[in-house]
């Protein structure tokens, strides 16, 4: 895949609107001024910064939507007090863990926004995200167990479920309700095996890293 | 009842502050780069929340609504990605404690795919290593 095709040749018509949307808020008047040089600012930044298109197979689910931007709330508050309880305790150093998580979709939407997610969940904060595979390296702090960085496996993979059923498309969330591996897209690497399950992926092929 | 608006914009001001406050103290105190990102993401986005929903409590204009859910948004987009940043380099750069850490998994995968790290190597002489952990595979794009 060339980056020349990754490229929009066009300013994205979301862009132009998130652009008047943002400048309309700056300014705090909806007026027709306001909304054109939105607009124009969301061309010009489209035409000096060409980003990706974002291809999603998915629709956005609004019911899907409210309940990871719900949860994202509660995690916020459970995880601030989580941090709270570790930097206010004295006399004990927390120890922390790198761990690798496998995601089960195959899409940098998804990727992005699980990452996202889950650095405002409790204890865990993204250091590095491989895109070829969509693995993420989390840091977690405080750790006392290997109970400890199993729920964060299971948190992320839960954060990327309610990724997709926000954003997802019907196959990918019937799959998810079945249980099934998801549909991957048609450019997926085939030797990077989706399904199979974080504990054996230890032989990552040395070839990927140059 | 804009009394009651008002203590409750009060009560969500002050109770976002405090916990700005405890994300800053969470920076001080904390051993590391890592668990300090910790701090700085976390309690500090909620606070920043606490803050914003207290202003709009107490001002009660559209106006200024809608430039503090712009405010709100862009915290909870931005924080995670300048998080993971600095959290990255600091990793790559080698600034984190590795005796605190239990568990490195991304340390082994960058082994099993031909890397040496710094943490790996000796340091006879009290010189502290100069090479930056070479990791520079994980995060690459395809192409």
């Amino acid at each position: 895949m060339s980056a020349a095709r990754l490229r929009a040749r066009r300013p994205q018509p979301s862009l132009v609107i998130v652009c008047a949307l943002t400048w309309v808020l700056l300014w705090g008047s909806l007026s027709v001024a306001n909304l054109i040089v939105g607009a124009l600012l969301g061309v010009v930044i489209g035409l000096v910064f060409p980003m990706p298109v974002i291809d999603t197979p998915g629709r956005l689910r609004p019911l899907g939507v409210a309940a990871a931007a719900g949860r994202l709330l509660v995690d916020l508050v459970r995880s601030s007090g989580a941090v709270l309880v570790t930097v206010l305790r004295f006399g004990r150093t927390p120890r922390n863990a790198v761990v690798r998580v496998q995601l089960r979709s195959r899409s940098d939407l998804y990727l992005a926004q699980t990452a996202e997610l889950v650095t405002l969940v409790p204890g865990s904060l993204v250091i590095e995200a491989r895109r070829s595979s969509s693995t993420l390296y989390l840091h977690v702090m405080d750790v006392r167990s290997d109970a400890d960085l199993e729920r964060t496996r299971a948190d992320v993979l839960a954060a990327e479920e309610r990724v997709i059923r926000a954003f997802g498309s019907a196959a990918e969330v019937a799959a998810l309700r079945e249980g099934r591996p998801l549909p991957l897209p048609p450019d997926v690497p085939a030797d990077v095996p989706a399904a199979v399950p974080a504990a054996v992926r230890g032989d990552e092929p040395a070839g990927e890293a140059r | 009842m804009t009394g009651v608006l008002d203590v409750l914009g009060g009560v969500c001001v002050i109770a976002g502050a405090l916990l700005c406050l405890a994300a800053a103290i969470g920076l001080v105190r904390l051993p590391d780069v890592l668990t300090r990102m910790h701090a700085a993401t976390k309690p500090q986005t909620l606070g920043l929340l606490l803050v914003l929903l207290g202003i709009g409590l107490t001002l009660r204009d559209l106006r200024a609504t809608g430039l503090l859910v712009l405010i709100a948004v862009l915290q909870l987009f931005t924080a995670p990605v300048a998080a993971h940043l600095v959290g990255r380099t600091a990793y790559r750069t080698a600034q984190l404690r590795t005796d605190l850490l239990d568990r490195d998994e991304l340390a082994d995968d960058l082994r099993t795919a031909g890397f040496r790290l710094s943490s790996d190597a000796e340091e006879p002489n009290g010189e502290p290593e100069q090479e930056p952990r070479e990791d520079d595979g994980a995060g690459q794009d395809r192409s």
